[in-house]
């Protein structure tokens, strides 16, 4: 059985391959919240079908949309014949894979479509097509790969670009960690806005966040730029300033959560 | 000249009036230039009580070691605070009038500095090992510190060892027997039990030293207020005379106390420095090997609880005297025994209550000394001495209450003495080491490992 990551195989270079190659069979891939499909009957890809959540699109939509996928695992099963079919085969196929992956290279769209949107920091005025402004009203708190698996997929992708590009969204990874309760530990010297934790909890939050990100102090809510610093298992250090904005004191349990 | 002689000759420079300014002189260069308490003197205070007292509610919260800050400082203070804060704080009242309690005062304040470098530097110094624990204190701190005078650690060490077996033990299990055996122990069922505690406890390594430590420091201090609190009452409308005189009595005591009762200036000075230097062990590099054990994010911080620890040491040594003066008893004169007894005498609980807390200062002392001589001993001979040293502990614990060995405590007690020496001459050297650990911790920097 074939399988790989489309980080090493692209896609269009992959399904080139198995057309090559004459092959029947079912190239499935994973990504994180996407699953798709591509049926080949010697060698002619008849049926393509991405589904993520309750939403699915299949045939050349789905082929404009794989094309963009950066990194997905994939297996390639012989002998499984496709259950309808929703493409052309022919020459179609590779000419139109040709042509979305020249599109999606003048994108710079995040290769992880597990990432939310959502509005960006920003505080400028921008000035935006009705398009644009059709597609912000429906994104916010949504996976890019639930926004793009809709009609158009190459054309949305442009526009999540220009928003994502101008700073209009951000995309961020989405985070289930736990709260971590911590005592608060004061770190004398100037400055404010900073939050210390034990190199190794940061190392754990870093590899599972892969993004920059934050910290969330609660009860209060405060937001804080975190860094590492050695030898404070269990403590949260925290400069003078801010201990006195936050009205804490040495040895306050506080619950933090980091967030991008 | 024989071995006793020169002894004796050794012990009157140790212990000597030059040697007390040496003292006094080391903790004033490391509290001005070093620590620079003066620069921010509010803030330094702030910061004393709340990285210690206001961090109490943390105790059992460590930073991943074997024992908390806080257990590191109990541990420390179970050895300080013994009977020389009792019976020694009248002998020097006795001896130098209440004048020398304002003398003990300026000596509690530089030693802080002394006793703030000890534990800072015993943290920066101290060696980790595989296992997770840690060994530190003077010797380490001289050896790796000053690797050019490592010979200092060595000699540092050599001197600890000994001096624990003498007035770490013996004198403490002497103590011990001496309050209990009139109240009808008899003296070798008291060094038996002494022995035990001291076997099982030492045998469990810092972790049940410092549990052994938590428990005996609050009892001791429960104790001396149960001691002292009922005479304070009794006393408390003398205390401000009693205050005014100490002040009165520091510069002019004939003038303050009259010619006749034969106190001078000298006496004063020499009687009140004593006390606050030896009472609170800083710059004799003791309290060092407990405060390197604890586990902290810098050891700025550890030198904070070396603060707590003469502040603890003070209130006691202030109470005892100035509860000794409001008495009146000082006057009489004769020797410290008769000043406890007839001080205490007023006590509803009477004698009792002394005996069980001089016993209770002892016996906490005693097995803090115990760790602190086996540590020594590790570092000297390595890890295999620690089982035979503890044996030799505990079989000189039970011998103790029984009396004898007067020789070997007298050299003990210089050696004790002499552990101040290469531990003065190295705070001296590495108080810059000192004085950038200040400056970064307050700065908000990591603390940085020596190489």
């Amino acid at each position: 059985m074939l399988s790989g990551n489309l980080a090493e195989f692209p896609f269009p270079s992959l399904v080139g391959a198995l057309m090559q190659a004459g092959r029947t069979g079912r190239l499935f891939l994973r990504a994180p919240f996407l699953e798709a499909e591509v049926y080949l009957r010697g060698g002619q890809p008849l049926h393509a079908r991405v589904q993520a959540g309750g939403r699915a699109l299949e045939g050349e939509e789905a082929l404009d949309l794989l094309a963009g996928l950066r990194r997905a695992s994939f297996t390639f099963e012989p002998e499984v014949l496709p259950p309808h079919t929703t493409l052309l085969g022919g020459l179609a196929v590779p000419a139109r894979l040709a042509e979305a992956q020249a599109a999606w290279e003048k994108l710079n769209l995040p290769p992880d479509w597990g990432y939310v949107l959502r509005l960006g920091p920003g505080g400028g005025e921008v000035e935006l097509p009705p398009e644009a402004l059709g597609v912000l009203a429906q994104v916010e708190g949504r996976r890019i790969a639930e926004v793009l698996l809709a009609p158009g997929p190459l054309r949305l992708a442009r526009v999540l670009n220009t928003l994502l590009g101008l700073g209009v969204l951000e995309a961020v990874p989405e985070l289930a960690l736990p709260p971590v309760s911590l005592l608060v530990l004061p770190i004398y010297g100037p400055g404010t806005g900073v939050a210390y934790v034990d190199e190794p909890l940061y190392a754990e939050w870093a590899r599972a966040i892969r993004h920059g990100f934050r910290l969330r102090l609660n009860p209060s809510g405060a937001l804080m730029e975190v860094r590492p610093r050695p030898n404070i298992p269990g403590r949260l250090g925290l400069l003078e300033e801010d201990l006195r904005r936050l009205r804490l004191r040495r040895g306050d349990k506080v619950e933090v959560v980091p967030e991008v | 000249m024989d071995i006793l002689t020169l002894n004796e000759g050794l012990n009157r420079i140790v212990y000597g009036f030059p040697m007390k300014l040496v003292f006094l002189l080391v903790g004033a260069y490391l509290v001005i230039f070093q620590i620079r308490w003066f620069s921010a003197p509010l803030r330094m205070v702030r910061v004393s009580f709340s990285e210690t007292l206001g961090a109490i509610r943390e105790r059992a919260y460590g930073f991943g070691g074997q024992i908390t800050p806080f257990q590191a400082t109990m541990v420390a203070l179970s050895a300080t605070i013994g009977t020389g804060h009792l019976l020694g704080m009248l002998a020097a009242v006795l001896l130098g009038g209440p004048g020398a309690v304002f003398w003990m005062w300026l000596g509690y304040f530089f030693g802080t500095g002394t006793k703030f470098a000890e534990a800072t530097l015993a943290v920066h110094y101290r060696r980790r090992f595989a296992d997770g624990s840690v060994s530190g204190g003077p010797m380490y701190y001289l050896s790796r510190g000053l690797p050019r005078l490592r010979f200092l650690g060595h000699l540092f060490a050599f001197f600890a060892a000994l001096s624990a077996f003498g007035i770490g033990n013996l004198s403490q299990a002497g103590a011990v027997g001496g309050a209990l055996v009139p109240l009808g122990a008899p003296p070798a069922l008291v060094g038996l039990f002494l022995a035990l505690l001291v076997g099982v406890v030492l045998g469990g390594g810092i972790v049940r030293v410092a549990r052994f430590a938590q428990v005996v420091v609050p009892l001791k201090l429960l104790l001396f207020l149960v001691a002292v609190g009922p005479l304070l009452a009794l006393y408390g409308g003398r205390l401000l005379e009693a205050l005014a005189l100490v002040f009165r009595a520091a510069f002019s005591p004939e003038a303050a106390l009259g010619g006749a009762a034969g106190y001078s200036l000298f006496a004063a000075i020499n009687a009140g420095l004593g006390r606050g230097i030896f009472a609170n062990e800083a710059g004799l590099g003791s309290a060092a090997i407990a405060h390197a054990q604890a586990q902290v994010d810098h050891p700025v911080r550890q030198g904070f609880w070396g603060v707590t620890e003469m502040f603890l040491s003070f209130l006691v040594t202030s109470l005892t005297a100035l509860t000794f003066i409001a008495s009146g008893l000082w006057q009489e004169g004769g020797s410290v025994a008769e000043a406890a007894q007839a001080l205490f005498g007023a006590h509803p609980l009477g004698g009792v209550v002394l005996a069980l807390t001089v016993a209770v200062f002892a016996l906490g002392t005693m097995v803090a000394w115990g760790f602190y001589g086996e540590e020594a001993a590790a570092f000297l001979f390595g890890e295999g001495i620690r089982w035979p040293y503890r044996l030799t502990f505990a079989t000189l614990a039970f011998v103790g209450p029984l009396g004898g060995l007067e020789a070997f405590l007298a050299i003990s007690d210089t050696l004790n003495g002499l552990m101040a020496i290469p531990n003065l001459l190295g705070l001296v050297l590495l108080g810059g080491v000192v004085g950038r650990l200040v400056y970064g911790f307050f700065r908000g920097e990591p603390w940085v490992l020596p190489r």
